[in-house]
C-alpha cells in the first residue's frame, strides 16, 4: 500500500499540486485526468522521488523507488545504444541479471538498432519492456497509449489487466478516457492541483459527460465555422 | 539571416551562463586556450600545419550535420541558407587562418580557405543504421556510447603505438598507452538524464563503485594492445608502464567523481579548472579526489535515497 499525506509541489509561486491525500492499495489500478499541466505528471514525479516535495509519501517498503517503474510520456534514450543495450542497462540497475530478451520482445522491435531509429511508438514500447523486465511491484504509466499503434495499445491494456491480477499497484494517466475508463478501478481529476473529483468504476460515464461539458460547453459554437 | 546569428550567439552565451561561465571570461578563456594549444603543437611536432588542417575541417565537418541543414533548408530560401553556410564555415575556419598567417604558413591559409568553401553545400548523414559493435555488451552505458562516438581516436592511439615501436620511440609508445585514458575521460564528461541514475536500487557509495569498476574493465580491455606492445618491445620499463596505467586509472576515478560532483548539471567552470589543474600539478589529485567524491555523495543521496 502506498499513502500520499498533504502533498504539495510549489515553483516558485507557482502552486502545481496543493495538499494532496491519496490511498493506493495492491490490486487496483488508479487513473489521472486533467487538463495538461493540471500536475499529473508532477504528482508522478514525486510519488517516484524524482522531485522534491512537502508531505509524506508512506509505503510498505524501505525505498520505494526500488520496486517502482516509471513509463514516462516521452521516454529518455540515450544516443549510440540499442535496443538491447537499453533493456540491459535497466536490468542491471536492479541486479536482474537476465540476457535473453527475445522472449520478452512481444512488441517486435528491432533490439539490435540504435535507438535513435525507433519511432515515438518503438520508444514507449521498449521503455514499458524495460520496467516489466524489472518486475516492480508498483508502476507509474504517464500516457502509456500515446503515440503507440493501435495494436500495440491493444497488448499495453492486457499487460495492465495481468499487472493488475498479479497484485501489482498501477497509476495511469492519459489523456484517452476510453483507454481509462476501461482498464481503471477508480479515476481521479485533478484540477488546480487539487483532486477535483474521485469516481469509482460504475460513475465513469457520469464523469466523462461532466467532462465533456465542461471542456466543450460553447467552444465549438465560438469558431463559427460555416 | 542577421536573426538567426544573433540567436546562435545568444544560444552560446546561454549555454556557458548555464555551466556558471561568465560569457566575456569564456571568450577571453577559449583565445588563450587556443592560442597555447596551437603554439604547443607547432612546437612539438612538425605534421603541425596537416594536423591543424584536420582539426579545422573537423570542426566545419560538424556543421554539416543533415539533421541540422535540414532545418535550415526548411526555414531559408537556398540562396540564404548556402550564404549561412559559408558563413558559419568561414567563422570557424577563421581562427585556424589567423594562426597560419602567425605561423606564415600561407598555403595552408588557402588550403583550409577553398576546404571550408567546397564544403559549404555538402551535408552529411552520420549512418544509424550500421550498429558500430563494441566489447562492452555487458557494461552499459558510458564506454558503449564513447566508443561508438570516438572510436576512431581509439584507432589512432593504436596506430601511434605501431609507428612508435617502428621508429623505436619509447616515449611515444607510452604516450599511445596513456592516450587510452585520456580519450576514456571524454566519456565522462556529460552528465547523463538523472533517470538513468534514479533506476538504480543501489546507495550513492555503491553506486559510484559500480561506475569505476565498469570504468577500470573497459579501459583495461582498451589499452590492452598497446600495453601488450610495450611489455614486448619495453618490458625493462615496467614500471614507467605501471605508472601511466596507475595516473590513467585515477583520471577515470577524478572525472567520475568530478562528474557527479554537479549531478544532475554539467560540471561548472571550477570542477573543470581543477581537473586540468590537477593533470598539470598531478598532487592535487590528493585533493580534488575527496572533495568530488564527498560532492557526489551528496548529489546522487538526494537521487538515489
Amino acid at each position: 500500500m502506498i499513502t500520499v499525506q498533504n502533498l504539495s509541489k510549489s515553483y516558485g509561486n507557482n502552486h502545481v499540486l496543493k495538499d494532496l491525500n491519496l490511498s493506493l492499495h495492491k490490486g487496483n489500478i488508479y487513473g489521472f485526468v486533467g487538463e495538461n499541466g493540471a500536475g499529473k505528471t508532477v504528482l508522478f514525479r514525486c510519488i517516484a522521488g524524482l522531485e522534491n516535495y512537502k508531505g509524506k509519501v508512506i509505503s510498505d517498503y524501505q525505498i520505494l523507488k526500488n520496486h517502482l517503474g516509471f513509463l514516462h510520456t516521452y521516454p529518455f534514450i540515450m544516443s549510440r545504444i540499442t535496443g538491447w543495450e537499453y533493456l540491459k542497462l535497466l536490468c542491471l540497475a536492479r541486479n536482474i541479471k537476465t540476457d535473453n530478451f527475445k522472449e520478452w520482445n512481444i512488441f517486435e522491435l528491432p533490439l539490435n538498432q540504435y535507438t535513435e531509429t525507433y519511432s515515438t511508438g518503438m520508444i514507449k514500447k521498449l521503455a514499458f519492456m524495460g520496467i516489466l523486465l524489472q518486475q516492480n511491484e508498483i508502476y507509474i504509466l504517464d500516457e502509456p497509449f500515446n503515440g503507440v499503434d493501435i495494436h500495440s495499445n491493444i497488448l499495453i491494456l492486457e499487460i495492465i489487466a495481468k499487472l493488475k491480477s498479479l497484485n501489482k499497484i498501477i497509476l495511469i494517466s492519459s489523456h484517452i478516457f476510453s483507454t481509462l475508463s476501461e482498464c481503471c478501478d477508480e479515476i481521479r481529476l485533478l484540477k488546480n492541483g487539487v483532486f477535483h473529483k474521485t469516481v469509482k468504476k460504475t460513475e465513469f460515464i457520469q464523469l466523462e459527460d461532466e467532462m465533456k461539458e465542461f471542456i466543450i460547453g460553447n467552444r465549438i459554437d465560438k469558431l463559427n465555422i460555416k | 539571416m542577421k536573426f538567426y546569428f544573433k540567436l546562435q550567439f545568444k544560444r552560446i552565451k546561454r549555454m556557458l551562463i548555464d555551466i556558471r561561465i561568465n560569457p566575456y571570461l569564456g571568450l577571453i578563456l577559449a583565445v588563450i586556450l587556443f592560442i597555447a594549444s596551437s603554439k604547443y603543437l607547432f612546437y612539438r611536432t612538425p605534421y603541425a600545419e596537416w594536423i591543424y588542417v584536420l582539426l579545422g575541417i573537423s570542426v566545419i565537418l560538424k556543421l554539416g550535420e543533415r539533421n541540422r541543414n535540414e532545418q535550415l533548408i526548411s526555414i531559408f530560401r537556398k540562396k540564404t541558407y548556402y550564404k549561412i553556410r559559408f558563413l558559419e564555415n568561414t567563422f570557424f575556419a577563421f581562427p585556424f587562418m589567423l594562426y597560419f598567417l602567425y605561423e606564415r604558413k600561407y598555403s595552408m591559409i588557402l588550403v583550409l580557405a577553398i576546404l571550408s568553401i567546397l564544403i559549404a553545400p555538402l551535408n552529411f548523414k552520420q549512418n544509424l543504421n550500421f550498429t558500430i559493435p563494441t566489447p562492452f555488451k555487458k557494461y552499459p552505458f558510458e564506454f558503449i556510447v564513447g566508443f561508438r562516438k570516438v572510436f576512431l581516436l581509439y584507432l589512432f592511439s593504436y596506430f601511434i603505438c605501431f609507428k612508435a615501436i617502428q621508429i623505436e620511440n619509447f616515449n611515444l609508445a607510452l604516450f599511445s598507452l596513456g592516450s587510452i585514458y585520456l580519450i576514456s575521460v571524454l566519456h565522462y564528461l556529460k552528465p547523463e538524464n538523472s533517470f538513468f541514475v534514479w533506476i538504480y536500487s543501489i546507495n550513492s557509495k555503491v553506486f559510484l563503485r559500480k561506475k569505476i569498476n565498469t570504468a577500470f574493465i573497459c579501459s583495461s580491455l582498451l589499452a590492452l594492445p598497446n600495453l601488450v606492445v610495450l611489455l614486448l618491445f619495453y618490458k625493462e620499463t615496467y614500471l614507467k608502464i605501471v605508472a601511466v596505467i596507475l595516473f590513467g586509472i585515477i583520471l577515470l576515478i577524478s572525472i567520475i567523481f568530478a562528474k557527479y560532483s554537479t549531478f544532475p548539471y554539467e560540471m561548472n567552470l571550477p570542477e573543470i579548472l581543477l581537473y586540468f589543474f590537477s593533470l598539470w600539478v598531478p598532487p592535487m589529485f590528493l585533493v580534488i579526489i575527496p572533495l568530488f567524491y564527498i560532492r557526489s555523495i551528496r548529489r546522487l543521496d538526494s537521487i538515489l535515497k
